[in-house]
């Protein structure tokens, strides 16, 4: 009868104290099997959603460094070192990294225009939320520049191009007036391709001020006429979009999107760069006294903005060690995922959640396991003391309780891996819903990310509705792995207070 | 020729600066085919030397010899596993178990060379110690104490060792059974050769024996 036997026979014959010991496990098995479900479900919520938000970076200011300069030159500002935005031929030179797949960058502008209808989404008509006014209309057209003639949200089937033909190289290097518009823009204002659209820029005068509107009067308008050579549309909804969203962060969220791609006008950098320089020398003319101590030479026009889309998710890591020390002091670079933490938080907070318990549950599993296997040998020292009356090695025994414990543990852990994963299902699912409604009532608006322009690709439309959805307790391969992998090692953890107890037996004072 | 010795066996107890001597120099041998008892008062060392040497404790100085050879030597583990049987006062069955299956116990532990078909082997010595096969198949809990007692020595029996040690084997045992039992141990001397050591405070006990062993302040001496 090997001690293997034995221990097969102990268990099926004390079947109250093996039932308890399965109990016991059973118990917090579930816990660390829930914690681990949770844990697996919030890493495959980051994955998903962090892919879905696209492998964009671009360079940003580092706004903590900023903060950092500004405390560090609060008395004597003069001193303050220039933070020197990047030039376009260092972007263009991080474009050639290896990580990069396409890349553009992007000068904008703002403009009205007396002859063009700007679109205004439902949502913003039936909330009056001060989207109609006379100073948006100024402002109404969001040009953006284009370096890469294909344009990359074509590239990236983002937009389709529904009519007409995107920029030619050629067009690009010169700067020329051509544009591409949103179909709906186009529908609005009953344009055609090869039309002439006038984009005005409003120059103010801001020393006096309309009493009726409370506006700078209009010193003079720049007409800026462009041929329109293409019509490009959104590729696809937003998946949220077609949910009819709760929250009214979302839809304001929608909405504002919308609004922004509808009225974008796509236009070769070099003209978005002369209509800046022609609106920005007559600003400082029709207001000299604002501008007198400021030298032509030295101003900058035109600020770029560059997209680098990757390879893949997995290159945003390697991509940043690498370009981040050529970066100009101060800036940094930021990716589209970088923004995970505030759509995703209520799931983090479950996570963190499931850490904390899983770790309770570790050290609770070691420390009730041991106390009752212990309990449970204390019980049976004299059975342990025949077996070394009888000339079988220490290990043997150990062995001996070692193969019960774990026999017990498995079918435990067994059964845990489906229970468990079947309370965590229920249990973070209520729990990611009630903080997705805390959310709906607006406590966290704040955080969510609302710029525009060509951080498009580094915003998202992802909801805290896609990310509740992306949610989603499975069994895996990897869960199950992980699982067995912590609950073993958390028995086996157990054992040891068990095992010294047993190493440290001395038969004749347990059986003379 | 003797099976078993001891040389200058020596057990006590430190108490502060002095020693209080529970074995002191004990010599005394043992053979085969004979049936000892080692009687003496409560508290007089009794199991103390059968502790020794059964090798459940270390004496702190002296020899155990099996064969000549130090039990040390030999290991203990080794000595208690392929050399000696033990029989205890409480039995010390493994409760879960069936009469058979505790011997079986023992048997799976020697690396005595057994016959095969182990548990025809257990049944037929369980019978001969007068244990029937339908009672060597009941968990050993639903024995009496006489039955148990029989259990523990075919357990110790099972291992084919040649010396059987018993310490106060007949304690929980009513007369009956108690003459019972030690019929066994003089037929498994005087009938197999059997080398039995009894520790015993009983008189009656002791003077069934071949030899008397008595304790008495840490000596040992042959009582005549």
């Amino acid at each position: 009868m090997s001690f293997l036997k034995r221990a097969w026979l102990s268990i099926t014959r004390r079947t109250g104290k093996s039932l308890l010991l399965l109990l016991i496990i059973l118990i917090l098995g579930n816990a660390i099997a829930g914690a681990i479900s949770i844990q697996q479900a919030s890493i495959n919520v980051e994955k998903k959603i962090k892919a879905d938000m696209g492998a964009a970076a671009t360079i940003r200011v580092d706004y903590a460094a900023m903060d950092k300069l500004w405390e560090e030159f609060q008395n004597n500002p003069e001193d303050m070192p220039e933070t020197a935005p990047p030039t376009p031929e260092l972007m263009q030179m991080i474009g050639e990294s290896p990580y990069v797949k396409y890349f553009d960058y992007s000068t904008e502008s703002r403009t009205g225009s007396s002859a063009l209808q700007r679109f205004i989404p439902q949502f913003f008509l039936e909330q009056d939320m001060g989207m109609n006014d006379d100073w948006d209309k100024y402002y109404a057209f969001i040009l953006r520049g284009v370096q890469y003639h294909k344009i990359l949200a074509i590239e990236e089937g983002r937009l389709n191009l529904v009519g007409g033909r995107v920029f030619t190289e050629e067009e690009i290097n010169q700067g020329a007036p051509v544009a591409i518009i949103s179909k709906a823009l186009a529908e609005l204002n009953h344009i055609n391709i090869d039309d002439t659209i006038v984009l005005t820029n409003y120059v103010m005068d801001y020393q006096n001020y309309n009493d009726e509107t409370g506006m700078p009067n209009i010193s003079k308008e720049i007409d800026n006429p462009v041929k329109v050579i293409g019509f490009v549309e959104a590729a696809t909804t937003p998946a949220s979009q077609n949910q009819s969203s709760k929250n009214e962060g979302d839809k304001w969220n929608q909405a504002w999107t919308e609004q922004q791609n509808v009225n974008t006008v796509y236009m070769p950098n070099g003209f978005i760069s002369k209509i800046n320089r022609n609106y920005r020398l007559s600003e400082i003319e029709a207001n000299p006294e604002m501008y007198d101590d400021v030298k032509l030479d030295d101003m900058q026009f035109d600020w770029y903005e560059p997209i680098y889309i990757l390879n893949s998710t997995d290159d945003i890591e390697k991509f940043k060690e690498e370009v981040t020390p050529l970066l100009p002091e101060r800036y940094l670079i930021a990716t589209a995922a970088d923004n995970y933490e505030n759509i995703a938080a209520p799931v983090e907070q479950t996570s963190k959640m499931a850490n904390y318990v899983l770790i309770v549950a570790i050290v609770a599993s070691v420390l009730i396991v041991s106390l009752v296997v212990l309990l449970f040998l204390r019980d049976r020292k004299h059975e342990l003391g025949v077996y070394l009356s009888l000339g079988e090695s220490k290990s043997k025994v150990l062995g001996q309780i070692i193969a019960e414990v774990l026999i017990i543990a498995l079918v435990g852990i067994v059964l845990s891996v489906f229970t468990g994963n079947l309370i965590a299902s229920g249990l973070s699912g209520s729990m990611i819903q009630a903080q997705l409604e805390k959310q709906a009532e607006g406590e966290y608006w704040g955080e969510v990310y609302y710029s525009s322009g060509i951080n498009d690709y580094m915003n998202s439309d992802l909801t805290m509705e896609d990310v509740a959805g992306a949610y989603e307790i499975r069994l895996t391969p990897s869960y199950v792995l992980i699982f067995f992998l912590v609950s073993m090692g958390t028995i086996a953890l157990s054992t040891l207070v068990p095992m010294i107890y047993i190493v440290r037996l001395n038969p004749r004072k347990i059986l003379m | 020729m003797s099976i078993l010795e001891t040389k200058n066996l020596t057990y006590y107890y430190q108490d502060g600066e002095s020693r209080r001597y529970i074995l002191n120099d004990v010599d005394v041998s043992f053979e085969k085919g004979k049936f000892y008892t080692i009687w003496g008062q409560s508290g007089s060392g009794k199991t103390t030397f059968l502790a020794m040497i059964s090798a459940l404790d270390e004496p702190q100085s002296g020899q155990v010899l099996f064969n000549g050879t130090d039990i040390k030597q030999i290991g203990y583990e080794n000595y208690r596993r392929n050399r000696i049987g033990i029989v205890f006062q409480s039995y010390n069955l493994i409760p879960y178990l069936s009469a058979v299956e505790n011997v079986q116990v023992a048997m799976s532990i020697t690396e005595n060379k057994l016959p095969e078909r182990e548990k025809e082997v257990a049944y037929n010595l369980l019978d001969y110690i007068g244990i029937s096969r339908s009672k060597a198949n009941r968990s050993v809990t639903k024995l009496s104490g006489g039955e148990q007692q029989r259990v523990a020595i075919a357990r110790a029996l099972s291992t084919n060792v040649e010396i059987i040690l018993a310490d106060e084997p007949t304690g929980n045992l009513d007369e009956a059974m108690e003459q019972e039992i030690v019929d066994i141990f003089k037929k498994l001397a005087h009938e197999h050769g059997k080398c039995v050591i009894v520790v015993t405070h009983s008189k009656e006990i002791a003077e069934q024996s071949d030899i008397i062993l008595h304790l008495h302040k840490g000596a040992l001496r042959q009582y005549e």
